[in-house]
């Protein structure tokens, strides 16, 4: 046990304050705390108030699911005993960064959990779109045995893979679009060529860059004001006849609306979609009544052993953050520069001796 | 607006700085060229300076406390053990090296020992040599080298490489001691990570260091690692000299501790002659060259340079190496992969 951490005290926001929604308990969130001796709470209020009440007595936060506002930020960091906020999942676009920064908040998130998952429903959608899956699987089932839908049919190997944001997925898809023949290039500002060299990808200077190129276009940004609506109607312009778009991000990154006139007009060839810019998606919406869209439902990350490994890294980041450390996954980095100095962050099993376990 | 002053402190005055110009051509900057022979003399430069560009040493405290106006500080190499970062965190200083600029180039050379002294090429090229004899028993035994398990110390740009080099290329079952590496790196790379430097040593047949010299690093493979590696096992130091207690390794190889070792730098350089590692057959050596090639020759004063112009832009430096100087400076610079302000709340 840490004597550090044993007046440490963990919050634990469920949807709305309701536990047990993701997990049937919370052993995964809270094994991190008890391995230290910290004091695991879990949240069950329901107002705002009561919330900033009970984060007067909370080291550091963590939320599965729950509305951060960006009003509880003032009641935290420099200005209170929660120093941070984990956020279960990828995706950080609920959260306002900005007003962390200024109040000294540090936000993390579970940083890569599901890149496996993530990069394997990307592939799943490339190939179900490049093989015209949907329509035949259709057809087939309709008693329709044709081939006369068949051309134009891309090879595949030889086929070029355009890559949007080359983060730890975008760099899983890399690889296993190498695995098929495939030539790869990314848009990404902040990855160097020379880090690209790596990962045999070639990195070109502008998105527009990969819509002219590419037979597949993947996103795999965060959605922020800057990638909002990043692919859009001047973009499909842009793309091949020939070319597919797949989303597993997140649904704004995409103008649905110019997407679903691209796909009426043939700019493109299709889509492959997990994710929307409403979701649950609107039955109406006429992008699941193509034939050559293929859509999920938002799940693209999921398998136990993601969401598993999500949850325990949850509680490790949330530990962190309450002893001191910088998390593994900071997503605010430039609170850097309004909060004191912190240790860097190290791996659970050093955390641990450090910590005198 | 006055031009901006980059100062470039080097061994010659002379120097055509034809990157320099090229990555800063957009910016009104001048370029003053420097070679000072003291400690006075480097202070003097780089009062003033909005920019500072190291191809040799001077970073020391003093110096750094003279540059009142500076915003970066740009090294040409890997390393920057020879600059005082806690004093130019202190004076609002960026600090950036050449990352990645010849990691190819070091992990081929610590791949190159590797294998060299797997089998033994050197030893046997100077026996045959010297002496015509074919006798190879000297040289038993040969292991298979996809059945033995690396040890890196150390998972940056070099460490990866040389993982997906020997790991992947050769099949080695690869460890990784780095407490800072985060798992998902690990996962990336399909490597074992360990915990304790005394463990990788105990498993490992080859150990091959590359890490930065700094205050945690230096001796950090002292007599106590040497005692927990195989007798059969060899070390590789392709990073600092002073990461390895020298010492320390000559004793363990004279005593049959470790099998052999594989040099490209030493505590003092250039190495004295006199130095027993240099008589030993066992140890390989090289001049400290391992990120030489004729790439980095050019790749170096590019990085330097695009660095020093991200800063001079108000970006934020891809290889910035002191990034707990944010916390003087204004949170206007922009950190890789932060995000702008959100818009859209939805999913």
């Amino acid at each position: 046990m840490s004597t550090e951490a044993k007046n440490i005290r963990v919050l634990y926001l469920g949807p709305s304050g309701r536990p047990g929604v993701y997990t049937e308990d919370l052993d995964q969130q809270s094994r991190a705390a008890k391995e230290m001796g910290a004091e695991f709470v879990v949240y069950d209020g329901n107002s705002e108030g009561e919330l900033i009440e009970a984060l007067k007595d909370t080291d550091v936060a963590m939320s599965q699911g729950h509305g951060i506002s960006p009003s509880l930020f003032r009641h935290m960091g420099n200005n209170g005993r929660c120093k941070g906020l984990i956020s279960f999942g990828h995706g950080y676009d609920g959260m306002d960064l900005d007003t962390a920064v200024k109040n000294g908040v540090i936000l993390a998130n579970t940083a890569s959990f599901g890149t496996e998952e993530v990069s394997n429903q990307t592939m799943m959608h490339f190939l179900v779109c490049s093989r015209k899956f949907v329509l035949h699987d259709k057809l087939v089932k309709n008693g329709t045995w044709t081939r006369e839908h068949l051309a134009p049919m891309g090879h595949i190997a030889g086929q070029t893979f355009g890559i949007i944001g080359l983060g730890d997925i975008g760099r899983a898809v890399a690889r296993k679009a190498l695995s098929f023949g495939m030539k790869v290039i990314a848009y990404d500002p902040f990855v160097s060529s020379w880090d690209a060299k790596e990962y045999n990808v070639e990195m070109v200077g502008t998105p527009q860059e990969i819509a002219k190129r590419s037979d597949y276009v993947s996103p795999h940004t965060y959605l922020t004001s800057e990638t909002y609506h990043m692919v859009n109607a001047e973009f499909f312009d842009m793309m091949k006849a020939t070319a597919y778009l797949i989303n597993c991000s997140r649904g704004p990154v995409v103008d649905e609306k110019a997407l679903i006139d691209a796909l009426r007009k043939k700019k493109i060839a299709g889509a492959g979609l997990d994710v929307f810019e409403q979701e649950p998606v609107d039955p109406s919406n006429p992008l699941l009544k193509m034939d050559n869209v293929s859509v999920t439902s938002h799940y693209a990350s999921y398998s136990e052993t993601a969401w598993n490994r999500a949850n325990t890294q949850l509680g490790q980041e949330a530990m962190r953050v309450a002893l001191g450390y910088w998390p593994m996954s900071l997503i605010n980095p430039d609170v850097r520069s309004t909060v004191k100095p912190r240790k860097w962050a190290v791996s659970w099993e050093v955390m641990l001796a450090e910590q005198g376990n | 607006m006055t031009k901006q002053r980059v100062v470039v402190l080097g061994p010659n005055t002379d120097d055509p700085l034809h990157h320099e110009r090229a990555e800063m051509a957009d910016l009104d900057v001048e370029f003053i060229q420097e070679s000072p022979q003291s400690e006075g003399e480097a202070i003097e430069a780089v009062r003033g300076a909005d920019a500072i560009m190291m191809r040799g040493g001077w970073g020391t405290e003093q110096v750094i406390r003279a540059a009142d106006q500076a915003k970066v500080l740009a090294v040409y190499s890997h390393g920057f053990n020879h600059i005082d970062v806690d004093a130019a965190t202190d004076m609002g200083i960026i600090v950036t090296n050449g990352a990645g600029m010849c990691a190819e180039e070091v992990s081929n050379q610590a791949v190159t020992m590797a294998l060299a002294l797997n089998r033994q090429v050197v030893q046997t090229t100077n026996q045959l040599r010297d002496t015509g004899n074919w006798d190879r028993s000297p040289f038993l035994p040969i292991e298979p080298i996809d059945e033995q398990t690396l040890g890196i110390v150390g998972f940056g740009n070099i460490g990866r490489q040389v993982a997906r080099k020997l790991g992947q290329g050769w099949r080695m079952e690869t460890l990784v001691y780095d407490p800072y590496v985060a798992p998902w790196i690990i996962r990336e790379y399909n490597v074992e990570q360990v915990f304790e430097i005394n463990e990788l040593c105990e498993r490992s047949d080859y150990i091959i260091v590359v890490v930065p010299l700094n205050t945690e690093t230096f001796h950090m493979i002292g007599a106590e690692q040497f005692d927990h590696m195989k007798e059969s096992a060899y070390y590789i130091n392709v990073c600092r000299g002073s990461v390895t207690d020298e010492p320390a390794m000559i004793d363990a190889l004279k005593s049959g501790k470790i099998r052999g070792a594989g040099l490209d730098v030493f505590e003092q350089e250039p190495v004295d002659p006199k130095n027993p590692l240099l008589q030993m057959n066992n140890v390989i050596t090289a001049m400290h060259l391992a990120g030489a090639s004729t790439r980095s020759a050019w790749l170096a004063p590019q990085r330097a340079s695009q660095q020093v112009a991200a800063v001079l832009r108000g970006e934020w430096p891809s290889a910035g190496q002191n990034p707990e100087v944010t916390a003087k400076l204004e949170a206007k610079t922009r950190m890789p992969g932060s995000a702008g302000k959100i818009n859209n709340p939805a999913s």
